[in-house]
């Protein structure tokens, strides 16, 4: 298994145990993939991955810059559209997973367009 | 989701109801202000979050669509933070949208979710009131400025957490109870016409001035007391009435000039600006127009020392308020008028060295230069000033006599107070008023062809009086009638019904200029 596949299995367990339900994987379209489609009660999320063995890129969420912020939301527009949810809330986490120490810590930013 | 907030905007002094909508919809999370805010609005939005998630609440993750209605006219000004928080609460449920609509909001928001205290809450209020609203959320520190007016019912919150603690639907607002009386302010004791030496002709001067806000150039000397005498001014200046009051607190509400610890203005301004300022500063301007200096001097006085060193194009400028009694400031955004009812009050030498006409000092300049330094300030200018007085250095003697008098004692004979002065001042105002009470006018200075006909009629000898000096001194029309309204304002100190030759007589002395440069 790769280390961003370790990573997002990771972070799906994460989710799960706060009470989220998964609802997709991997989501490709020819726009490019959506790491997990969740539900947070009522609230439709789609939230991306960031894995890093150690800082010297900076920390992880910083991978997630305008360009693509700007990207994910053209395909959260384009899923929406595919499986239109009646008047759903939609939002855009980030979770960013950092080894330090041999040891993994992770961190959810939720809504990091509103 | 959707929600109605009531608020106001400013234009210039005026101001007109907004209507705050907010609108959540489903979607990715945004947060857009349409309905042409300017920057202060648009940087609102900021503000607007941190204030709302540090009050406890959470901001909704929803696509947020605010619009100021009506759309097509320019908002500015930071009050609309509160109103834009608010119904984003109400819309999204948090406030209870009947009880958010019974009141309007005005407030600027602190990241923590205080409400700061904004400018110009008293003419918002004013206009509020005049469409019919009669409950408005306003910052506390703002309540007491607002007060002013008796006939509303204010509210005054501190911080977004109070108002959320009333909207839940279980309390209500507690309204303003207005505490202190309206102060009168006690001008300074510090500065008295007693401390000036002699000059009696001049003090006598410029209280005919302040009576009835005639224009005034002192020209003298360097050291003659020209700086001295005009500070003592504010002094003897009638009171202003509540409506007066009320105007300038507003001009000043705008400007920013006001603060919590001084939310209204009862003294009469003197304004006394350095003769570096610019022209946008002099009359009011910048992109979104302030009120100018003239403005800040609406029934007050003006007062320019070294008059010739100001820039002439910036003098200028003065033509319009000093015609119209207001400046209207055209932009592309839109045109803004502010009031500018002043007194101006000036002072110079009489030329480059100083000293021509001085007794005691050579002047050492020649006749052109001194027709080049008097051509600084423009014949119409010169032409708007009522009096001229020459002010002579005062002599060692009356100087002496002033350091030996103690202090509050011996006052009565030799130098009036400014006390008497102003009482005296009173008296003619009030005849003033009374008499123009059906016209549109309020002092003698401002009596135009047809109405000085109608109250400055003149006996056979009077007129034979007026005759020789527009002959001799060969003064103009308005010269002629600037005149006729000083002795009015003579006649009116000293209670006289008519005006007379003494009155004219005195009002032709204050024409200096017409004798002091005849013959070169």
């Amino acid at each position: 298994m790769s280390f961003g596949r370790w990573g997002e299995e990771a972070a799906s367990k994460y989710l799960k145990a706060k009470g989220y339900r998964i609802i997709d994987r991997n989501f490709s379209c020819k726009l490019g993939e959506l790491d997990i489609i969740a539900l947070d009660g009522a609230e439709l999320v789609f939230i991306e991955v960031k894995t890093r063995r150690n800082q010297s890129y900076g920390l992880p969420c910083e991978a997630v810059n305008a360009a693509k912020i700007r990207h994910l939301k053209r395909m959260a527009a384009y899923y929406t559209s595919v499986f239109p949810a009646a008047q759903q809330d939609v939002r855009l986490d980030v979770i960013e997973i950092l080894m330090r120490d041999g040891r993994p810590y992770i961190r959810h930013i939720e809504n990091i367009t509103g | 989701m959707y929600s109605q907030v009531i608020s106001g905007t400013l234009y210039g002094l005026i101001s007109e109801q907004v209507i705050v909508e907010t609108d959540l919809s489903p979607g990715l999370p945004a947060f857009n202000v349409v309905g042409l805010p300017d920057a202060t609005v648009r940087e609102s939005k900021e503000r607007i979050r941190a204030a709302i998630v540090n009050s406890g609440f959470k901001f909704p993750a929803k696509r947020i669509t605010i619009n100021l209605a009506p759309a097509g006219n320019r908002k500015e000004g930071t009050h609309f933070d509160l109103p834009i928080a608010v119904g984003v609460m109400t819309a999204a449920g948090a406030f209870r949208k009947d009880k958010t609509l019974q009141y309007a909001f005005l407030g600027e928001l602190s990241l923590d979710g205080t409400v700061n205290r904004i400018n110009g809450a008293l003419p918002l209020v004013i206009g509020l009131r005049n469409q019919g609203v009669f409950h408005i959320v306003l910052p506390a520190a703002n309540a007491e400025e607002a007060s002013a007016i008796g006939d509303i019912s204010l509210y005054p919150v501190r911080s977004l957490r109070e108002i959320a603690a009333y909207f839940d639907g279980i309390h209500d607002l507690p309204p303003y109870q207005r505490t202190r009386e309206v102060r009168q302010d006690v001008v300074s004791m510090n500065e008295d016409f007693s401390d000036v030496a002699g000059q009696e002709s001049v003090k006598r001067a410029l209280q005919i001035a302040a009576a009835a806000s005639h224009n005034v150039l002192m020209i003298g000397p360097p050291g003659a007391g020209k700086t001295m005498m005009a500070r003592r001014m504010a002094g003897i200046l009638p009171a202003m009435s509540y409506e007066e009051k009320l105007e300038v607190t507003k001009i000043y509400s705008v400007a920013g000039e006001l603060t919590t610890d001084c939310p209204m203005i009862t003294a009469r301004p003197f304004r006394s600006p350095h003769h570096t300022i610019s022209g946008g500063a002099l009359v009011g301007g910048g992109s979104s127009p302030k009120p100018g200096e003239v403005s800040l001097a609406h029934y007050g006085v003006l007062f320019l020392d070294e008059l010739p060193e100001f820039n002439r194009y910036v003098l200028e400028m003065l033509r319009q308020p000093l015609e119209d009694e207001r400046v209207n400031i055209s932009r592309v955004k839109g045109n803004v008028s502010y009031p500018a009812q002043f007194m101006l009050l000036a002072s110079m030498n009489p030329c480059p060295c100083g000293y021509y006409g001085d007794p005691t000092h050579a002047c050492t300049c020649g006749p052109n230069q001194i027709r080049n330094y008097l051509s600084k300030i423009s014949g119409p200018l010169l032409d708007r000033i009522d009096m001229h007085i020459e002010i002579m250095p005062v002599k060692y003697r009356e100087l002496a006599e002033l350091e030996d008098q103690d202090a509050a004692a011996d006052r009565t004979q030799a130098s009036r107070n400014s006390d008497t002065m102003r009482q005296e001042v009173e008296a003619a105002r009030q005849i003033q008023l009374e008499r123009y009470k059906e016209e549109e006018i309020s002092y003698n200075s401002q009596l135009t062809p047809g109405l000085i006909k109608k109250y400055c009629p003149l006996d056979k000898e009077t007129k034979q009086l007026m005759e020789t000096a527009f002959r001799q001194l060969s003064l103009s029309a308005r010269a002629h009638h600037k005149i006729i309204k000083m002795g009015r304002t003579i006649a009116d100190m000293e209670g006289a019904e008519n005006i007379g030759v003494r009155h004219i007589a005195e009002a032709i002395q204050y024409r200096s200029l017409d004798k002091m440069y005849r013959g070169l």
